[in-house]
Protein backbone atom coordinates (compact mmCIF):
# COMPACT_ATOMS: atom_id res chain seq x y z
CA UNK A 1 0.00 0.00 0.00
CA UNK A 2 1.29 3.44 -1.11
CA UNK A 3 -0.43 6.85 -0.65
CA UNK A 4 -1.47 8.26 2.51
CA UNK A 5 -2.75 5.06 4.21
CA UNK A 6 -5.24 2.72 4.05
CA UNK A 7 -8.24 4.46 5.01
CA UNK A 8 -7.88 6.90 1.42
CA UNK A 9 -10.97 6.70 -0.09
CA UNK A 10 -10.17 5.16 -4.10
CA UNK A 11 -10.47 7.15 -7.60
CA UNK A 12 -13.54 7.28 -9.28
CA UNK A 13 -11.68 5.20 -12.09
CA UNK A 14 -10.19 2.43 -8.96
CA UNK A 15 -13.94 2.47 -7.34
CA UNK A 16 -15.06 0.43 -10.44
CA UNK A 17 -13.41 -2.48 -9.36
CA UNK A 18 -14.57 -2.95 -6.03
CA UNK A 19 -18.19 -3.44 -7.19
CA UNK A 20 -19.27 -6.17 -9.23
CA UNK A 21 -21.19 -3.75 -11.33
CA UNK A 22 -18.06 -1.79 -11.89
CA UNK A 23 -16.20 -5.02 -12.87
CA UNK A 24 -18.64 -5.24 -15.67
CA UNK A 25 -18.79 -1.84 -16.72
CA UNK A 26 -14.41 -1.69 -16.52
CA UNK A 27 -15.01 -4.79 -18.74
CA UNK A 28 -17.43 -3.79 -21.79
CA UNK A 29 -15.12 -0.58 -21.56
CA UNK A 30 -12.30 -2.50 -21.86
CA UNK A 31 -13.53 -4.99 -24.87
CA UNK A 32 -15.06 -2.16 -26.46
CA UNK A 33 -11.93 0.05 -26.27
CA UNK A 34 -9.85 -2.75 -27.84
CA UNK A 35 -11.68 -3.21 -30.30
CA UNK A 36 -11.63 0.29 -31.58
CA UNK A 37 -7.79 -0.01 -30.86
CA UNK A 38 -7.28 -2.65 -33.07
CA UNK A 39 -9.97 -3.39 -35.35
CA UNK A 40 -9.53 -0.50 -37.59
CA UNK A 41 -6.01 -1.45 -38.62
CA UNK A 42 -6.93 -4.47 -39.98
CA UNK A 43 -6.09 -4.28 -43.89
CA UNK A 44 -8.68 -4.15 -46.49
CA UNK A 45 -10.84 -7.41 -46.92
CA UNK A 46 -14.02 -8.59 -47.70
CA UNK A 47 -13.82 -9.37 -44.02
CA UNK A 48 -12.94 -6.01 -42.88
CA UNK A 49 -15.81 -4.45 -45.11
CA UNK A 50 -18.09 -7.20 -43.35
CA UNK A 51 -17.32 -5.89 -39.68
CA UNK A 52 -16.14 -2.38 -39.47
CA UNK A 53 -19.47 -1.57 -38.46
CA UNK A 54 -18.45 -2.19 -35.05
CA UNK A 55 -15.29 0.38 -35.01
CA UNK A 56 -17.18 3.28 -37.69
CA UNK A 57 -18.58 5.05 -34.67
CA UNK A 58 -15.26 5.22 -33.25
CA UNK A 59 -13.41 6.33 -36.24
CA UNK A 60 -16.36 8.96 -37.02
CA UNK A 61 -16.10 10.11 -33.49
CA UNK A 62 -12.09 11.05 -34.24
CA UNK A 63 -10.51 8.10 -32.82
CA UNK A 64 -8.41 6.74 -36.05
CA UNK A 65 -5.82 4.71 -36.95
CA UNK A 66 -3.21 4.90 -39.87
CA UNK A 67 0.43 3.91 -38.32
CA UNK A 68 1.77 3.20 -41.86
CA UNK A 69 5.36 5.33 -41.50
CA UNK A 70 7.77 5.11 -44.39
CA UNK A 71 5.98 2.45 -45.68
CA UNK A 72 6.21 0.38 -47.83
CA UNK A 73 9.24 2.02 -48.58
CA UNK A 74 9.87 5.56 -47.70
CA UNK A 75 9.47 8.11 -50.17
CA UNK A 76 12.22 7.99 -53.33
CA UNK A 77 11.63 12.04 -54.49
CA UNK A 78 12.91 15.20 -52.22
CA UNK A 79 10.50 17.81 -53.18
CA UNK A 80 10.06 21.49 -52.88
CA UNK A 81 6.28 23.61 -54.24
CA UNK A 82 7.17 26.86 -55.04
CA UNK A 83 4.78 29.94 -56.79
CA UNK A 84 6.53 32.84 -58.77
CA UNK A 85 4.37 35.63 -58.62
CA UNK A 86 3.74 37.80 -61.27
CA UNK A 87 2.81 41.42 -61.41
CA UNK A 88 1.02 44.14 -63.46
CA UNK A 89 4.29 45.38 -64.16
CA UNK A 90 5.94 42.62 -65.49
CA UNK A 91 8.15 42.05 -62.34
CA UNK A 92 8.26 38.47 -60.41
CA UNK A 93 8.64 37.47 -56.83
CA UNK A 94 9.34 33.51 -56.12
CA UNK A 95 7.29 32.20 -53.00
CA UNK A 96 8.68 29.19 -51.02
CA UNK A 97 7.74 27.15 -47.85
CA UNK A 98 7.63 29.72 -44.75
CA UNK A 99 10.92 28.13 -42.59
CA UNK A 100 10.74 28.62 -38.37
CA UNK A 101 13.85 26.89 -37.09
CA UNK A 102 14.60 23.49 -36.24
CA UNK A 103 14.48 22.73 -32.79
CA UNK A 104 10.80 24.26 -31.91
CA UNK A 105 9.81 25.65 -35.32
CA UNK A 106 10.17 22.18 -36.64
CA UNK A 107 6.59 21.34 -35.17
CA UNK A 108 5.39 24.18 -37.26
CA UNK A 109 7.58 23.35 -40.37
CA UNK A 110 6.28 20.32 -40.20
CA UNK A 111 2.04 21.10 -40.93
CA UNK A 112 3.41 23.54 -44.00
CA UNK A 113 5.99 20.54 -45.30
CA UNK A 114 2.85 18.19 -45.00
CA UNK A 115 1.02 20.52 -46.89
CA UNK A 116 3.75 20.70 -49.76
CA UNK A 117 3.73 16.91 -49.98
CA UNK A 118 -0.09 16.56 -50.39
CA UNK A 119 -0.77 19.87 -52.40
CA UNK A 120 1.71 18.37 -55.27
CA UNK A 121 -0.27 15.69 -56.06
CA UNK A 122 -2.54 15.40 -59.25
CA UNK A 123 -4.86 13.60 -57.24
CA UNK A 124 -5.23 16.62 -54.89
CA UNK A 125 -5.70 19.42 -57.61
CA UNK A 126 -8.77 20.47 -55.97
CA UNK A 127 -6.35 22.52 -53.56
CA UNK A 128 -4.59 23.79 -56.33
CA UNK A 129 -6.40 27.09 -57.14
CA UNK A 130 -7.40 28.32 -53.78
CA UNK A 131 -3.70 27.04 -52.33
CA UNK A 132 -2.54 30.19 -55.32
CA UNK A 133 -4.68 32.64 -54.64
CA UNK A 134 -3.90 32.36 -50.88
CA UNK A 135 -0.07 32.49 -52.05
CA UNK A 136 -1.21 35.83 -54.25
CA UNK A 137 -2.65 37.47 -50.72
CA UNK A 138 0.21 36.57 -49.81
CA UNK A 139 3.11 38.10 -51.55
CA UNK A 140 0.65 41.15 -52.32
CA UNK A 141 2.40 44.49 -52.44
CA UNK A 142 -0.06 46.64 -50.41
CA UNK A 143 -3.63 46.34 -52.06
CA UNK A 144 -2.14 45.05 -55.44
CA UNK A 145 -2.37 41.17 -55.92
CA UNK A 146 -0.44 39.58 -58.54
CA UNK A 147 -2.01 39.10 -61.76
CA UNK A 148 -0.57 36.04 -62.49
CA UNK A 149 0.56 32.96 -60.06
CA UNK A 150 2.16 29.85 -61.41
CA UNK A 151 2.39 26.40 -58.88
CA UNK A 152 5.79 24.48 -59.65
CA UNK A 153 6.87 21.44 -58.67
CA UNK A 154 10.73 20.75 -58.06
CA UNK A 155 11.66 17.35 -57.18
CA UNK A 156 14.92 14.38 -57.27
CA UNK A 157 14.95 11.37 -57.54
CA UNK A 158 16.56 9.39 -54.69
CA UNK A 159 18.29 6.59 -55.62
CA UNK A 160 18.85 3.75 -53.59
CA UNK A 161 22.11 2.58 -51.62
CA UNK A 162 24.42 0.90 -53.00
CA UNK A 163 27.92 -0.70 -51.90
CA UNK A 164 29.38 1.55 -54.42
CA UNK A 165 27.72 4.40 -53.02
CA UNK A 166 24.61 6.81 -54.12
CA UNK A 167 24.29 8.22 -57.38
CA UNK A 168 23.24 12.65 -57.50
CA UNK A 169 20.23 13.11 -59.75
CA UNK A 170 19.43 16.32 -61.43
CA UNK A 171 16.52 18.49 -59.80
CA UNK A 172 13.20 18.48 -61.91
CA UNK A 173 10.60 21.12 -62.47
CA UNK A 174 7.15 21.46 -63.54
CA UNK A 175 4.39 23.91 -63.48
CA UNK A 176 1.23 22.20 -62.50
CA UNK A 177 -0.66 25.30 -62.07
CA UNK A 178 -1.67 28.76 -62.82
CA UNK A 179 -4.15 31.16 -61.30
CA UNK A 180 -5.01 34.02 -63.07
CA UNK A 181 -6.32 37.32 -61.30
CA UNK A 182 -9.65 38.20 -62.02
CA UNK A 183 -10.85 41.88 -61.78
CA UNK A 184 -14.36 43.08 -61.46
CA UNK B 1 -13.65 -47.76 -20.55
CA UNK B 2 -11.80 -44.52 -19.09
CA UNK B 3 -13.04 -42.41 -17.31
CA UNK B 4 -12.27 -38.93 -18.50
CA UNK B 5 -14.35 -36.61 -16.78
CA UNK B 6 -12.83 -36.01 -13.79
CA UNK B 7 -9.12 -35.13 -15.27
CA UNK B 8 -10.92 -32.70 -18.08
CA UNK B 9 -12.68 -30.90 -15.43
CA UNK B 10 -9.80 -30.59 -12.89
CA UNK B 11 -7.66 -29.21 -16.23
CA UNK B 12 -10.64 -27.03 -16.87
CA UNK B 13 -10.60 -25.44 -13.50
CA UNK B 14 -6.80 -25.12 -13.00
CA UNK B 15 -6.91 -23.08 -16.13
CA UNK B 16 -10.02 -21.23 -15.20
CA UNK B 17 -8.26 -20.44 -12.13
CA UNK B 18 -4.89 -19.68 -13.71
CA UNK B 19 -7.29 -17.46 -16.56
CA UNK B 20 -9.10 -15.15 -13.49
CA UNK B 21 -5.36 -14.92 -11.68
CA UNK B 22 -3.82 -13.73 -14.95
CA UNK B 23 -6.97 -11.10 -15.27
CA UNK B 24 -6.66 -9.87 -11.77
CA UNK B 25 -3.14 -9.33 -12.17
CA UNK B 26 -3.81 -7.74 -15.73
CA UNK B 27 -6.50 -5.22 -14.84
CA UNK B 28 -7.41 -5.22 -11.20
CA UNK B 29 -4.23 -5.99 -9.19
CA UNK B 30 -3.62 -1.92 -8.19
CA UNK B 31 -0.02 -0.43 -8.33
CA UNK B 32 1.33 3.06 -7.75
CA UNK B 33 0.09 6.24 -9.90
CA UNK B 34 3.47 7.66 -10.21
CA UNK B 35 3.96 6.49 -13.42
CA UNK B 36 0.47 8.04 -14.99
CA UNK B 37 1.00 11.26 -13.21
CA UNK B 38 4.31 11.58 -14.89
CA UNK B 39 2.45 10.63 -18.55
CA UNK B 40 -0.24 13.07 -17.62
CA UNK B 41 2.12 15.96 -17.14
CA UNK B 42 4.51 15.55 -20.00
CA UNK B 43 1.57 14.59 -22.26
CA UNK B 44 0.36 18.13 -21.64
CA UNK B 45 3.20 19.97 -22.23
CA UNK B 46 3.08 18.30 -25.20
CA UNK B 47 -0.87 19.68 -25.93
CA UNK B 48 0.61 22.75 -24.77
CA UNK B 49 3.04 22.90 -27.76
CA UNK B 50 1.11 21.26 -30.37
CA UNK B 51 -1.89 24.16 -29.56
CA UNK B 52 1.14 27.11 -29.17
CA UNK B 53 2.50 25.98 -32.55
CA UNK B 54 -0.64 25.98 -34.18
CA UNK B 55 -1.54 29.24 -31.93
CA UNK B 56 0.59 30.85 -34.59
CA UNK B 57 -0.38 29.57 -37.54
CA UNK B 58 -4.33 30.26 -36.77
CA UNK B 59 -5.19 32.66 -39.72
CA UNK B 60 -2.70 30.70 -42.08
CA UNK B 61 -3.76 27.18 -41.68
CA UNK B 62 -7.34 27.71 -39.57
CA UNK B 63 -8.75 30.72 -40.67
CA UNK B 64 -11.99 32.10 -42.75
CA UNK B 65 -9.48 32.60 -45.69
CA UNK B 66 -6.67 29.74 -44.48
CA UNK B 67 -4.41 27.89 -47.37
CA UNK B 68 -7.10 25.44 -47.54
CA UNK B 69 -10.50 26.72 -47.44
CA UNK B 70 -13.20 25.87 -45.33
CA UNK B 71 -15.03 24.05 -47.90
CA UNK B 72 -12.15 21.11 -47.42
CA UNK B 73 -12.53 20.77 -43.60
CA UNK B 74 -12.96 17.00 -43.76
CA UNK B 75 -16.41 16.19 -44.22
CA UNK B 76 -16.15 12.69 -42.94
CA UNK B 77 -17.17 11.62 -39.41
CA UNK B 78 -18.92 13.37 -37.11
CA UNK B 79 -18.51 17.21 -36.69
CA UNK B 80 -18.03 17.46 -33.05
CA UNK B 81 -18.30 21.31 -34.07
CA UNK B 82 -17.27 23.17 -37.03
CA UNK B 83 -14.81 25.72 -37.03
CA UNK B 84 -16.58 27.96 -39.56
CA UNK B 85 -14.58 31.52 -39.20
CA UNK B 86 -11.29 32.11 -37.78
CA UNK B 87 -12.94 33.56 -34.40
CA UNK B 88 -14.06 30.02 -33.91
CA UNK B 89 -10.38 28.64 -34.58
CA UNK B 90 -9.40 30.76 -32.01
CA UNK B 91 -11.87 29.85 -29.50
CA UNK B 92 -10.95 26.22 -29.80
CA UNK B 93 -6.97 27.21 -29.66
CA UNK B 94 -7.64 28.96 -26.26
CA UNK B 95 -9.71 26.27 -24.86
CA UNK B 96 -6.70 24.09 -25.75
CA UNK B 97 -4.19 25.62 -23.84
CA UNK B 98 -6.58 26.15 -20.63
CA UNK B 99 -7.41 22.34 -21.01
CA UNK B 100 -3.15 21.76 -21.61
CA UNK B 101 -2.61 23.99 -18.45
CA UNK B 102 -5.41 22.17 -16.38
CA UNK B 103 -4.02 18.89 -17.47
CA UNK B 104 -0.21 20.03 -16.10
CA UNK B 105 -0.97 20.61 -12.29
CA UNK B 106 -3.99 17.98 -12.47
CA UNK B 107 -6.79 19.86 -12.15
CA UNK B 108 -10.22 17.67 -12.89
CA UNK B 109 -8.01 16.23 -15.52
CA UNK B 110 -10.51 13.88 -16.76
CA UNK B 111 -12.85 16.45 -17.52
CA UNK B 112 -10.15 18.36 -19.84
CA UNK B 113 -8.82 15.50 -21.35
CA UNK B 114 -12.36 14.68 -22.92
CA UNK B 115 -12.38 18.67 -24.11
CA UNK B 116 -9.09 18.15 -25.31
CA UNK B 117 -9.98 15.18 -27.22
CA UNK B 118 -13.39 16.90 -29.04
CA UNK B 119 -10.83 20.28 -29.69
CA UNK B 120 -8.38 18.31 -31.14
CA UNK B 121 -11.02 16.64 -33.53
CA UNK B 122 -12.44 19.94 -34.47
CA UNK B 123 -9.24 21.54 -35.58
CA UNK B 124 -7.18 18.97 -37.29
CA UNK B 125 -10.79 18.32 -39.42
CA UNK B 126 -10.98 21.93 -40.08
CA UNK B 127 -7.34 21.37 -42.21
CA UNK B 128 -6.86 17.57 -42.89
CA UNK B 129 -4.19 18.50 -45.39
CA UNK B 130 -1.49 19.20 -42.79
CA UNK B 131 -2.02 16.46 -40.45
CA UNK B 132 0.07 13.70 -39.97
CA UNK B 133 0.40 10.27 -37.63
CA UNK B 134 1.66 12.50 -34.56
CA UNK B 135 -1.63 14.45 -34.44
CA UNK B 136 -4.14 11.25 -34.50
CA UNK B 137 -1.59 9.95 -31.52
CA UNK B 138 -2.61 12.83 -29.78
CA UNK B 139 -5.95 12.95 -30.51
CA UNK B 140 -6.47 9.02 -29.39
CA UNK B 141 -3.74 9.52 -26.27
CA UNK B 142 -6.40 12.32 -25.10
CA UNK B 143 -9.15 10.05 -25.28
CA UNK B 144 -7.53 6.99 -23.78
CA UNK B 145 -5.87 8.82 -20.66
CA UNK B 146 -9.40 10.14 -19.83
CA UNK B 147 -10.15 6.67 -19.04
CA UNK B 148 -7.32 6.56 -16.18
CA UNK B 149 -7.35 8.22 -12.43
CA UNK B 150 -4.41 10.75 -13.94
CA UNK B 151 -5.30 13.42 -11.42
CA UNK B 152 -3.94 10.93 -8.66
CA UNK B 153 -0.58 12.61 -7.99
CA UNK B 154 1.06 15.07 -8.34
CA UNK B 155 -1.55 17.17 -9.30
CA UNK B 156 -3.94 20.07 -7.58
CA UNK B 157 -6.97 17.25 -7.31
CA UNK B 158 -4.75 15.79 -4.50
CA UNK B 159 -2.98 19.01 -2.86
CA UNK B 160 -6.78 20.43 -2.62
CA UNK B 161 -8.31 16.96 -1.66
CA UNK B 162 -5.11 15.68 1.38
CA UNK B 163 -3.18 18.92 1.78
CA UNK B 164 0.33 19.79 0.43
CA UNK B 165 2.11 16.88 1.78
CA UNK B 166 -0.16 14.97 -0.17
CA UNK B 167 1.61 15.73 -3.19
CA UNK B 168 4.66 13.30 -2.71
CA UNK B 169 2.76 10.73 -2.00
CA UNK B 170 1.04 8.54 -4.45
CA UNK B 171 -2.22 6.42 -3.89
CA UNK B 172 -2.63 2.73 -5.67
CA UNK B 173 -4.88 2.64 -9.02
CA UNK B 174 -6.53 -0.08 -10.98
CA UNK B 175 -4.17 -0.30 -13.97
CA UNK B 176 -7.40 -1.34 -16.05
CA UNK B 177 -7.13 2.24 -18.24
CA UNK B 178 -3.79 1.98 -18.38
CA UNK B 179 -3.53 -1.79 -20.40
CA UNK B 180 -5.60 0.20 -23.37
CA UNK B 181 -2.50 3.30 -23.77
CA UNK B 182 0.39 0.23 -23.94
CA UNK B 183 -2.38 -1.49 -26.49
CA UNK B 184 -2.72 1.63 -28.48
CA UNK B 185 1.50 1.78 -28.24
CA UNK B 186 1.80 -1.72 -29.52
CA UNK B 187 -0.49 -1.56 -32.04
CA UNK B 188 0.99 1.38 -33.61
CA UNK B 189 4.60 -0.45 -33.60
CA UNK B 190 2.90 -3.52 -34.82
CA UNK B 191 1.12 -1.77 -37.75
CA UNK B 192 4.55 0.52 -38.29
CA UNK B 193 6.19 -2.72 -38.78
CA UNK B 194 3.93 -4.71 -40.64
CA UNK B 195 3.58 -2.15 -42.96
CA UNK B 196 7.09 -1.54 -43.56
CA UNK B 197 7.02 -4.18 -46.76
CA UNK B 198 8.79 -2.68 -49.52
CA UNK B 199 12.18 -3.87 -50.90
CA UNK B 200 14.38 -1.32 -49.44
CA UNK B 201 13.42 -2.33 -45.84
CA UNK B 202 13.90 -5.82 -47.03
CA UNK B 203 17.31 -5.05 -48.62
CA UNK B 204 18.36 -3.18 -45.72
CA UNK B 205 18.96 0.40 -47.05
CA UNK B 206 15.81 2.17 -46.13
CA UNK B 207 17.24 4.56 -43.38
CA UNK B 208 19.54 5.96 -46.04
CA UNK B 209 16.44 6.89 -47.63
CA UNK B 210 14.16 8.39 -45.62
CA UNK B 211 17.77 10.40 -44.70
CA UNK B 212 18.14 11.84 -48.07
CA UNK B 213 14.50 13.47 -48.26
CA UNK B 214 15.56 16.86 -47.58
CA UNK B 215 12.03 18.22 -47.43
CA UNK B 216 11.59 16.07 -43.96
CA UNK B 217 15.43 16.45 -42.50
CA UNK B 218 15.07 18.54 -39.10
CA UNK B 219 19.00 19.20 -38.43
CA UNK B 220 20.46 18.28 -41.99
CA UNK B 221 21.05 15.21 -43.32
CA UNK B 222 23.73 12.69 -41.80
CA UNK B 223 25.89 12.20 -44.89
CA UNK B 224 28.58 10.05 -42.83
CA UNK B 225 25.74 7.60 -42.14
CA UNK B 226 23.53 7.62 -45.51
CA UNK B 227 26.26 6.28 -47.47
CA UNK B 228 27.82 3.68 -45.27
CA UNK B 229 26.12 0.47 -46.08
CA UNK B 230 27.37 -1.10 -42.82
CA UNK B 231 25.28 0.92 -40.37
CA UNK B 232 22.80 2.20 -42.96
CA UNK B 233 22.20 -2.03 -42.71
CA UNK B 234 21.94 -2.10 -39.29
CA UNK B 235 19.97 0.77 -38.51
CA UNK B 236 17.34 -0.44 -41.03
CA UNK B 237 16.96 -4.20 -40.10
CA UNK B 238 17.57 -2.47 -36.21
CA UNK B 239 14.06 -0.35 -36.44
CA UNK B 240 12.29 -3.10 -38.28
CA UNK B 241 13.75 -5.14 -35.15
CA UNK B 242 13.20 -3.02 -31.88
CA UNK B 243 9.28 -2.57 -33.89
CA UNK B 244 8.63 -5.71 -33.46
CA UNK B 245 10.20 -6.54 -29.93
CA UNK B 246 8.49 -3.62 -28.54
CA UNK B 247 5.18 -4.99 -30.01
CA UNK B 248 5.66 -8.18 -28.35
CA UNK B 249 8.52 -8.56 -25.91
CA UNK B 250 7.59 -5.21 -23.88
CA UNK B 251 5.45 -7.66 -21.91
CA UNK B 252 7.88 -9.94 -20.53
CA UNK B 253 9.25 -7.89 -17.26
CA UNK B 254 12.31 -8.65 -17.25
CA UNK B 255 13.47 -7.17 -20.80
CA UNK B 256 11.50 -4.30 -20.10
CA UNK B 257 14.00 -1.46 -19.15
CA UNK B 258 16.34 -2.54 -22.31
CA UNK B 259 13.15 -2.34 -24.53
CA UNK B 260 11.97 1.33 -22.87
CA UNK B 261 15.66 2.04 -23.41
CA UNK B 262 15.47 1.12 -26.98
CA UNK B 263 12.67 2.32 -27.91
CA UNK B 264 13.18 5.88 -26.39
CA UNK B 265 16.97 5.86 -28.68
CA UNK B 266 14.67 5.08 -31.58
CA UNK B 267 12.43 7.73 -31.14
CA UNK B 268 15.41 10.20 -30.36
CA UNK B 269 17.49 9.65 -33.07
CA UNK B 270 14.42 9.92 -35.64
CA UNK B 271 13.47 13.24 -33.58
CA UNK B 272 17.06 14.58 -34.32
CA UNK B 273 17.31 13.65 -37.89
CA UNK B 274 13.41 13.47 -39.39
CA UNK B 275 10.50 15.74 -39.04
CA UNK B 276 7.73 13.62 -37.64
CA UNK B 277 5.76 15.83 -35.46
CA UNK B 278 5.55 15.42 -31.87
CA UNK B 279 4.87 11.24 -33.00
CA UNK B 280 8.12 10.92 -31.02
CA UNK B 281 7.43 12.62 -27.96
CA UNK B 282 4.17 10.76 -27.42
CA UNK B 283 5.25 7.49 -28.43
CA UNK B 284 7.80 7.99 -25.40
CA UNK B 285 5.50 9.05 -23.05
CA UNK B 286 3.36 5.78 -24.55
CA UNK B 287 6.63 3.92 -23.27
CA UNK B 288 6.50 5.08 -19.85
CA UNK B 289 3.04 3.12 -19.50
CA UNK B 290 5.75 0.59 -19.05
CA UNK B 291 7.60 2.13 -16.34
CA UNK B 292 7.61 -0.34 -13.40
CA UNK B 293 5.68 1.47 -10.75
CA UNK B 294 6.41 -0.49 -7.50
CA UNK B 295 10.16 0.50 -8.23
CA UNK B 296 9.25 3.91 -8.73
CA UNK B 297 7.60 4.01 -5.20
CA UNK B 298 10.47 2.51 -3.92
CA UNK B 299 12.96 4.55 -5.14
CA UNK B 300 10.45 8.30 -4.02
CA UNK B 301 9.87 6.21 -0.43
CA UNK B 302 13.63 6.24 0.11
CA UNK B 303 14.31 10.19 -1.33
CA UNK B 304 11.77 10.84 1.30
CA UNK B 305 13.25 8.88 4.23
CA UNK B 306 16.73 10.57 3.83
CA UNK B 307 16.92 13.17 6.80
CA UNK B 308 16.72 16.21 4.79
CA UNK B 309 19.77 18.95 5.33
CA UNK B 310 18.69 21.28 8.62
Amino acid sequence: MSGLDATERPDAHTALIHTRVGKAVVAVLVVVMSVWIVGPNIPASPVRDKVDVVWSPAVNAGFEQNWSVFSPNPRAQTLKVVAVAEFGDGTTTEWTLPEFGQTIGAYRSYRWRKWQERVRLDSNARYWDSSAAWIARDVARGDELPVRVRLIRRWREITPLTASGIVDTKVNEFEFHVWDRVDG
Amino acid sequence: MVDIAAPTATLFERTRSQFDAATHALFLRKRPAWPLAIMRILFGLVVFGWTTTMAVDVASLLGSDALVPLEFASQGGWNWFALESTGAAWVAIGVLVIASVAIILGWRPTEWLVVTFVLLVAVQRRNPVILNSGDVLLRNFALILAFMPTGAALSVDRWRRHGRGALWTAPDIAPWGLRLIQLQLCVVYFFAFWSKGGDLWHNGTAVSTVFRIDDITRFGSPGWLTTNVVLIGLFTWGTLAIELALTTLLWARRLRPVLIGLGFLLHFFIDVFVLVGFFGPLMMIGLLSFADADWLERRIATRRARPQPA
